[in-house]
């Protein structure tokens, strides 16, 4: 069996993250392939119910990414989405799944480098902790 | 059949921001545009710059059209410009240009890449083999690059090209190239197109620190940079690719770091004697970035001569860069850097604050470089043979910044007007397309038509099945790393897809029949391509789509070479184009659950209501009317004019508002387009977009009138603020600036007799708990004044007391002139206000002059206040009208303080003039020009495009709870009491799917995000792992 490798479902805001991830694609800054990325239009579009639904489905962790407050493309949706993400956080705690698997960051579209970043970082910290506690478990039938 | 007529057509030269929000517009509009920059990127300075404050990040993708955003298919601006109306000509040069007015005739000089983008498949294997290594320019030499290059890093496509000078015609790069792109012999090409009308975007040249004589004292090292040249050590595709920053010289990092000002600028010797304006906020945003790079250990200090913060919101960002952030200001002009053996920079400079003289080190040292706008002037005049005024600069119109004196057709913006922030590029960027499209609307040329295929029917109902069709790519074996066959397979074992074809090149003419014969005979009923680039050929082939009788939201195009190139620098993945496969199978299912999307017509009153009759107002009504559109004109006093118009005689640039605005009010009276409303106000406006219903007021009167109009400008203006401070009222030697002025114009003051006048400056401006902003014109009302009043009497003593003088661009020749004069100019600062008090009826002021350091007592026969300048107090009531925000200030909140000046989050309102912040005259008149022509882009489609990718509401499960209607930011989502239910203005709403997520019953809904696809795609990404270590 080769080294665990955790799936990570990153939502990422079309106009800083999801731009920056692109970015790091032609600047051939390479990110691990086991950030699984997700583009919606905004950070403050994410649903607690697609966070649950990626760790129910098997995900080790999941990352939001969005633009940093005063940027965001709809005035305000990553304050939102900041707040919704600190609630999801607790209620995540009572299925076991720790704060350390769900991620938000703000990644600007010219922040390519820190894009990278966060996936090898995320990555990493997620090898360490190992498969989600939900794994083999919740799976839900498809 | 009427004959056709040509369809407009403008050269915009120069692809900064200013030109590109030119272009744009003018595309907006239906006319043909060609973008021209003899650089080899478009982008402009702007392209280097990951930073802007007031946000300190990047907001280009926000000067992005609004609505129809799902055709724009873009969304990083910094990356290109995609637009089917907008011909970009990156590394193209104007030689000649013919003709004049309505009928220009170009040369163009297409400079030779040597690279062949068409072909290019930019896999870069060219720049690893090229063994020239040269200076890049674009990190301004701070890093290396080769002789064949991608001149700017984030662009897509990556346009690379070959240095003619470096390259040693070795021919390596032509070996590995796969796809015959380079050829070394290519010639430039020359080209003659024919344009009715030009606008001059170029920008200047900037001052640069190795070519100029004054600059050899600082420069001692290699860390001593431009402030160009640290954006880009900044930068995350710069020199330290976003790390900590670092000394040039040896790497190591930069914790002390000094920025000086004026380098260049306002320096008479050098024959300089203006202000470049942008280079304070400038430097006070690398100040602050520094810090948050760096770390709070980082040390920044900025040497300035005033520090000026002059636009909306600038002085609160110097604010909090002091306080906030610990940005260290010392008024002091270092006169040169040394460098110690260590290499480190030694500077010695006097602070004022403490009185002392210190000597101290740094690590880098940024010089503020500014504008040397002479030269690139005087290469436009001699093309375009258009005249220069005394200071060199090309002449406009006597009020215009944008239109070229005596030459209709020909315009200027950005930074040729002299440098201008963002806001200002991008104001006069539309305004310049406001002023062609009213000369082309008089020359009878045409705008572009559509295209029009019509929609087809959707066959949504049935049993989703996808065709996939996947581009080879023809002669760009750029992806001879997929496996078609496997790809092919993996896709058609796909629940959904009902059939996998491979095309050679899609984006050719017999791909585009290849496509159209697959959907001819397709059973299928929604079309996933994958091709490169899906950014430029999104819209095209949606069309090809509808032409085959596909509904065009069910055809999806995704980035196929993306996903490959992505492959490739993961060696370790192995066999990706599984991978991949994987990614195709989320769009699919995203498509499968797709619902046909519709564009919705909403009907438009044609009508424009315009809210404020001084200057402002009765341009934007002026222009408006010019090209047809009726104005209802609302004034809340008893005459048109405004303050400027009925209190401001002359200004010190010769301007005199007050003939002005009487010229204007005659135009206005005139004009049948237009319906004055005096003596009224806007009580309250209702309706959706597009058909709005004002009620107005009469003054003391229960008379109310109700207009219709669709589209609204706010012009409300503003006044000179008012006083208690330094004994106002109590004396008639203690006045108003505004009051000086008047009363020198009239001679009710006689300043004959008089011995001493003292003037304070931002009396309650820039400070906490007055206005904290700052007023922009009382430093040229006071040097306006006290110039009259030496002309009138030069024995006369005139002092200003000031904290810094804002004499921003061409305005400082009128304070080196003031100090010529004889004007005596103080300054004092917050801690040490002057004090004032009545001595024998006589104001006396005593103040702590900072260079001799001792306290000075004057006897004023006269005291003048610069009071600054208020907003109008209606704006909370109109605000409230028309449910638009305001500022802390009071003043008008626009969309984006950069990126969108005269916008307001709402479509369809306007703003111009003081409404926005102070500013002087020439600026209400361009930005009531812009405003204007945003209105009538607006207003003369006939009829609003709501985008096909809405909020909308499932009813049955509503419960009327109308948290929706709280959450959204546009306002698009109501009640509608009659009806009991939500709607949604589909017109308003921008898609960002708040609603969504705050409906608990899943009755609010973006179409083409719903709950359905993304659930699908998450279980697509997350299903057939290639990792399936743990799972099944």
């Amino acid at each position: 069996m080769s080294e665990f490798e955790p799936k990570i479902v990153a939502f990422f805001c079309n106009w800083c993250t999801f731009t920056a991830a692109d970015l790091a694609g032609t600047s051939r800054l390479s990110y691990p392939p086991n950030i699984k990325i997700i583009r919606v239009m905004c950070s403050g579009m994410v649903d607690p119910k697609y966070v649950l639904k990626a760790f129910l489905n098997g995900a080790d962790g999941v990352l939001i990414g969005g633009c940093w407050p005063g940027d965001c493309h709809y005035i305000n949706g990553n304050l939102k989405a900041r707040r919704r993400v600190a609630l999801v956080t607790e209620l995540l705690k009572q299925y076991g799944i720790g704060e350390e698997r769900f991620w938000l960051r703000w990644i600007a579209a010219s922040e390519g480098n820190m894009l990278k970043e966060v996936a090898d970082e995320m990555t990493a910290k997620l090898k360490q902790l190992g498969p989600s506690p939900l794994q083999n478990k919740g799976q839900m039938a498809v | 059949m009427a004959e056709t007529k040509p369809t407009g057509t403008v050269l915009v030269a120069g692809a900064g921001i200013s030109g590109i929000k030119a272009a744009i517009e003018l595309a907006e509009a239906g006319y043909k545009v060609l973008l021209a920059d003899a650089s080899t990127q478009i982008g402009g300075i702007l392209a280097k710059l990951d930073y802007q404050f007031p946000t300190d990040h990047c907001g280009m993708c926000r000067m992005l059209p609004m609505v129809g955003r799902e055709y724009a298919s873009q969304y990083c601006m910094r990356k290109s410009l995609f637009h089917e109306n907008i011909e970009i000509m990156p590394f193209t040069e104007i030689t000649s240009v013919q003709g004049d007015a309505g009928n220009y005739k170009v040369e163009l000089l297409k400079k030779a890449r040597l690279v062949d983008p068409a072909v290019c498949n930019e896999m870069g294997e060219c720049i690893d083999v090229c063994p020239v290594e040269v200076a890049d320019e674009f990190n301004h030499g701070l890093t290396m690059r080769k002789a064949i290059y991608q001149a700017v890093p984030h662009n897509t496509p990556k346009l690379l090209l070959i240095d003619k000078q470096a390259c040693t015609r070795c021919g390596e790069c032509v070996k590995v190239c796969t796809t015959n792109a380079i050829n070394l012999d290519a010639q430039d090409e020359a080209e003659t197109r024919e344009v009715h009308s030009i606008i001059l975007a170029s920008g200047v040249k900037l001052y640069n620190t190795r070519e100029f004589e004054d600059a050899k004292s600082y420069t001692v090292s290699p860390d001593v940079v431009s402030s160009l040249a640290f954006e880009r050590m900044m930068s995350g595709s710069g020199t330290y690719k976003g790390d900590v920053i670092r000394r040039p010289s040896d790497g190591k990092p930069a914790k002390n770091i000094a920025w000086i000002q004026c380098m260049g600028s306002r320096n008479r010797r050098q024959k300089r004697d203006y202000c470049s304006s942008i280079c304070c906020m400038f430097a006070l945003k690398e100040a602050v970035l520094a810090k948050e790079h760096g770390g709070p250990d980082v040390d920044t200090t900025i040497f300035y001569m005033d520090m000026r913060t002059f636009g909306k919101g600038f002085q609160q960002y110097r604010d909090k860069a002091v306080e906030e952030h610990g940005v260290k200001l010392i008024r002091c002009r270092v006169q040169g850097v040394m460098l110690n053996p260590d290499g480190s920079l030694q500077m010695r400079y006097f602070d004022p604050d403490t009185n002392e003289f210190f000597v101290k080190d740094y690590d880098l040292v940024v010089m503020s470089t500014g504008q040397i706008p002479f030269e690139t002037h005087k290469k436009w005049a001699e093309l375009m043979n258009a005249s220069l005024d005394s200071r060199g600069l090309i002449a406009t119109e006597q009020y215009s910044k944008i239109k070229v004196a005596g030459k209709p057709g020909l315009f200027i913006c950005g930074s040729l007007m002299g440098l201008t922030d963002v806001s200002e590029a991008m104001s006069s960027g539309i305004a310049a397309a406001g002023e062609a499209t009213s000369f082309l609307t008089t020359l009878g040329v045409d705008t572009l038509k559509e295209e029009e295929i019509p929609e087809p029917t959707a066959r949504e109902r049935e049993m989703p099945k996808v065709a996939v069709a996947v581009c080879k790519c023809g002669e760009k074996p750029g992806a001879e790393g997929i496996d078609y066959e496997i790809l092919s397979k993996e896709l058609q074992g796909v629940g959904a897809v009902g059939e996998v074809h491979v095309i050679e090149s899609i984006c050719k003419a017999d791909g585009e029949a290849a496509t159209l014969d697959i959907l001819a005979k397709t059973t299928c009923n929604r079309l996933l391509i994958g091709a490169c680039q899906p950014l430029m050929y999104r819209q095209k082939l949606k069309n090809v789509a509808r032409k085959a009788g596909f509904h065009s939201s069910l055809v999806e195009v995704f980035d196929l070479f993306g996903i490959a190139r992505k492959g490739m620098i993961e060696p370790s993945t192995g066999d990706w184009t599984r991978r991949a496969a994987r990614e195709v199978k989320a769009d699919i299912e995203k498509l499968k659950y797709k619902p046909a999307l519709y564009v919705k017509t909403l009907p438009i009153n044609q009508t424009a209501l315009v809210v404020g009759g001084g200057i402002g107002g009765m341009q934007a009504a002026l222009s408006l009317a010019g090209k047809g559109v009726p104005v209802h004109l609302v004034e809340k006093d008893a005459h048109l004019g405004g303050y400027l118009g009925n209190h401001v005689e002359a200004t010190v640039d010769g301007m005199a508002p007050m003939a002005l605005a009487n010229d204007m009010k005659l135009k206005v009276f005139e004009n049948k387009n237009i319906t004055v409303h005096l003596n009224s106000e806007v009580e309250k406006t209702v309706g959706n977009l597009g058909t709005f219903e004002s009620k107005l007021r009469l003054k003391d009167s229960d008379e109310r009138t109700y207009v219709h109009h669709g589209a609204v400008i706010m012009a409300t203006g503003g006044h000179e603020g008012a006083t208690t401070e330094y004994g106002y009222g109590s004396a008639d030697s203690v006045l108003t600036q505004g009051a000086l002025k008047k009363g020198l114009a009239s001679g009710d003051i006689d300043v004959s007799g008089v011995e001493n006048v003292v003037m304070i400056q931002c009396v309650g401006s820039r400070q906490k708990g007055g206005r904290p902003y700052c007023s922009r014109i009382c430093c040229m009302w006071a040097i306006a004044n006290a110039l009259k009043i030496k002309e009138k009497n030069p024995e006369a003593r005139v002092f200003i007391l000031y904290r810094d003088v804002m004499s921003y661009g061409f305005n400082e020749q009128y304070y080196t002139k003031a100090r010529a004069a004889g004007i005596i100019f103080m300054n004092y600062n917050l801690e040490s206000k002057p004090q004032m008090e009545m001595v024998e009826g006589k104001p006396v002021v005593k103040f702590m002059d900072t260079v001799l350091n001792t306290e000075i007592e004057l006897p004023a026969d006269l005291l003048v206040l610069s009071t600054g300048v208020d907003p109008e107090e209606s704006n909370h009531d109109l605000a409230n009208a028309f449910g638009i925000s305001l500022t802390e200030d009071g003043f008008l909140a626009e969309a984006d303080s950069k990126w969108r000046p005269i916008e307001f989050q709402k479509v369809g309102l306007y703003l111009a003039g003081t409404a926005h912040s102070p500013m002087p005259l020439k600026s209400v008149i361009m930005q009531a020009e812009a405003a204007a022509h945003k209105a009538y882009t607006y207003l003369s489609g006939r009829e609003v495009h709501t985008a096909s990718v809405t909020s909308m509401v499932k009813d049955a499960l509503c419960i009327r709870c109308q948290r929706c209607v709280n959450i959204c930011p546009y306002g698009a989502r109501s009640y509608n009491e009659v009806d009991k239910c939500i709607t949604v203005d589909a017109a308003a709403c921008q898609a960002c799917g708040m609603c969504a997520v705050e409906c608990q019953n899943n009755a609010a809904e973006v179409t083409g995000w719903s709950d359905k696809q993304l659930m699908a795609v998450i279980d697509a990404k997350l299903m057939d792992d290639l990792f399936s270590s743990t799972v099944e």
